[in-house]
């Protein structure tokens, strides 16, 4: 009886994951929409993205530089970026990178870096699978996953046969790091799937799942294992300790200089407080989503620590841009499609003065909210928003201000 | 064999149960829903604020009320497109007439990219929604009918439980 219902739940089971697997929905794109806002909102925020150009030759050098603040509000239930990695986002190696930069430091391994703080990047990548690629600065954190800046399409050129990556090591060999080795990957995967194969052959023509449970239920498990099994076993296991050992000899005598594989973490410092990151706050009052509309309402006192007067000019969230025609465009993205042009409206004065705390009721509406699929944040656990409000100085300088906090949606 | 006739059937069962409605040119597209107009896109989401207040519908309003429906441009250009709404009640063939129109709303430029509006759907019924956009000379129309409260499609919880049930009773009879 026991065992009927075990196969019984075996069965249902086996139904069960075959439907919800038809049933699965498909990332749309490469990915950069699907992760949920809270990840996209209240992580990393990227600003003064430049790419050095949207057309590369395979082989020709394209640099994306920017910055990057880290988020106070950052999410509790993501991982801090205690081993974080600067790299890019796109649909495939389209390009190859290079190299990598942090506030002039090479960042070639993992590093550590702070909430709160500001960081300057550059990343080399080299042309590599003609074609149109969406290329995005990325910063990977451990366990929390690829957090994407700003994209570009990027036309790559030429053809993929001609693309090389030259690299000359320590020893001063010169080598192609895109062919480098390939030969001897392929041969080693095929060397351990002989085996690995025939290990697999060898016990699936025995009985399986069901019936082998029910022979060791009944107290039959001696007929399951033969003495030929035993031996075959054996002769496997001696083999295979044989190959490790022979393999490991040949690598060492074609390779004699050897390093291990590098994990350490390097340190980074931030960038230095300055008043354009620090002098303006922003005390949020009341943040609602309106549905029909797709409009961000917001109530908020901001207080101009700096020596000059400012106005608001753009509220930035997740890589989308809502400005202020009225005022002079800030910090070049290359996000055109992400950018929300006359989307940000201010009500009242909107000028603040040197030492004021003005109250501002501010308007973000596009339906990129929705199209970005931001506006799912209203179904998250903690409904709570984030950005960056930039402020445009008489001076002709930037300040900045990160915001975040609770947001309702309502239908009205 | 009989297992196999039946996991077949039961396999058929659920893709009817996703694809095999024609909703003209509206259609979920895998997990986003979108109105295709021509060559462009838009997102479409229906609300029922009274009855379940953020959840979202595509394609066929589960019941009578007030009802909210909100188009975002998946195209920048559309933004610039002068655009005019009009839902009629009837088959999905019907033609547009003032008596049969229960919403219009005028050629207008939605500079957000949003186009919002509320309806309060009185009764059960079939309706078509339809929108023409001007893309500088040429008007581009996209039509797509729909149910107002007939229950929807058939809940696929349902027909996993009966896949869930007749699988294992056929598990069941085989071990026995
Ligand atoms: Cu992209």
């Amino acid at each position: 009886m026991k065992n009927k219902i075990i196969s019984l739940l075996g069965g249902v089971a086996v139904i069960v994951t075959s439907l919800t697997a038809l049933y699965a929905p498909q990332a749309g794109a490469h990915g950069e929409r699907s992760q949920e806002p809270f990840l996209r909102m209240r992580t990393v925020h990227w600003y003064d993205t430049n790419f050095s150009t949207n057309r590369v030759a395979v082989n020709e050098e394209m640099t994306i530089t920017g910055k990057f603040l880290l988020a106070e509000a950052w999410p509790e239930v993501i991982m801090k970026p205690d081993v974080a990695y600067l790299h890019v986002a796109e649909p495939g190696p389209a390009v190859a990178k290079v190299e990598t930069w942090l506030n002039g430091v090479p960042a070639a391994k993992s590093f550590k870096l702070e909430l709160g703080k500001t960081y300057e990047y550059k990343v080399i990548v080299r042309g590599r699978k003609p074609g149109e690629a969406h290329i995005h600065p990325m910063l990977n954190v451990q366990s929390a996953g690829g957090l994407v800046g700003p994209g570009q399409w990027t036309l790559i050129e030429g053809v993929y046969e001609d693309f090389t990556y030259p690299v000359t090591t320590l020893t001063g060999e010169a080598i192609d790091l895109n062919t480098y080795g390939f030969a001897n990957v392929v041969k080693w995967h095929i060397i351990w799937a002989i085996p690995a194969l025939f290990w697999v052959l060898y016990w699936v023509r025995r009985p399986l799942f069901i019936p082998r449970f029910l022979m060791v239920q009944n107290g039959e498990e001696d007929a399951l294992i033969t003495s030929t099994d035993k031996k075959v076993g054996i002769a496997l296991l001696i083999g295979t300790i044989v190959l490790v050992t022979m393999s490991s000899n040949s690598a060492k005598e074609q390779y004699p200089v050897q390093i291990p594989l590098q994990s350490a973490i390097i340190p980074v410092e931030a960038l230095p407080v300055t008043p354009q990151n620090s002098a303006v706050k922003a005390k949020i009052l009341k943040a609602n989503y309106r549905i029909p509309g797709r409009s961000m309402t917001m109530t908020l006192d901001i207080t101009n620590g700096s020596a000059t007067p400012i106005k608001l000019a753009e509220f930035n969230s997740a890589n989308v841009r809502f400005t202020n025609s009225l005022i002079p465009t800030l910090a070049k993205t290359d996000s055109a499609e992400l950018w929300a042009k006359d989307g940000l409206n201010v009500q009242g004065e909107p000028t603040i003065y040197p030492g004021e705390t003005a109250r501002l009721e501010i308007e973000a509406s596009d339906a990129l909210w929705e199209t970005e699929r931001l506006s799912s944040l209203i179904g998250d656990p903690d409904s709570a928003f984030g950005g960056v409000l930039y402020f445009q100085g008489a001076d002709g300088k930037t300040y900045m201000e990160e915001i975040s906090g609770p947001i309702i949606p309502t239908f009205q | 064999m009989l297992n196999k006739t039946i996991a077949a059937l039961l396999f058929g069962l659920f893709f009817f149960s996703t694809t095999a409605s024609a909703h003209g040119g509206l259609s979920a597209d895998k997990d986003l829903c979108i109105l295709t107009i021509g060559a462009y896109k838009m997102h479409f989401t229906g609300y029922q604020p009274d009855s379940s207040a953020t959840k979202e519908f595509c394609e066929d309003i589960p019941s009578t009320g007030l009802t909210i429906v909100a188009m975002d441009a998946m195209d920048r250009k559309m933004k610039n497109f002068p655009t005019e709404i009009r839902v009629i009640e009837g088959e999905a063939e019907a033609e547009a007439t003032d008596a049969n129109t229960i919403l219009h709303m005028p050629f207008k430029v939605y500079p957000t990219g949003n186009i919002s509006f509320e309806h309060r759907f009185p009764k059960e019924g079939k309706f078509v929604g339809i929108v023409t956009i001007k893309d500088g000379d040429e008007e581009i129309v996209s039509r797509f009918p729909f149910a107002v409260g007939m229950g929807g499609g058939f809940p696929v919880w349902i027909l996993l439980a009966v896949a869930v049930a007749v699988g294992g009773a056929i598990t069941y009879k085989k071990m026995a």
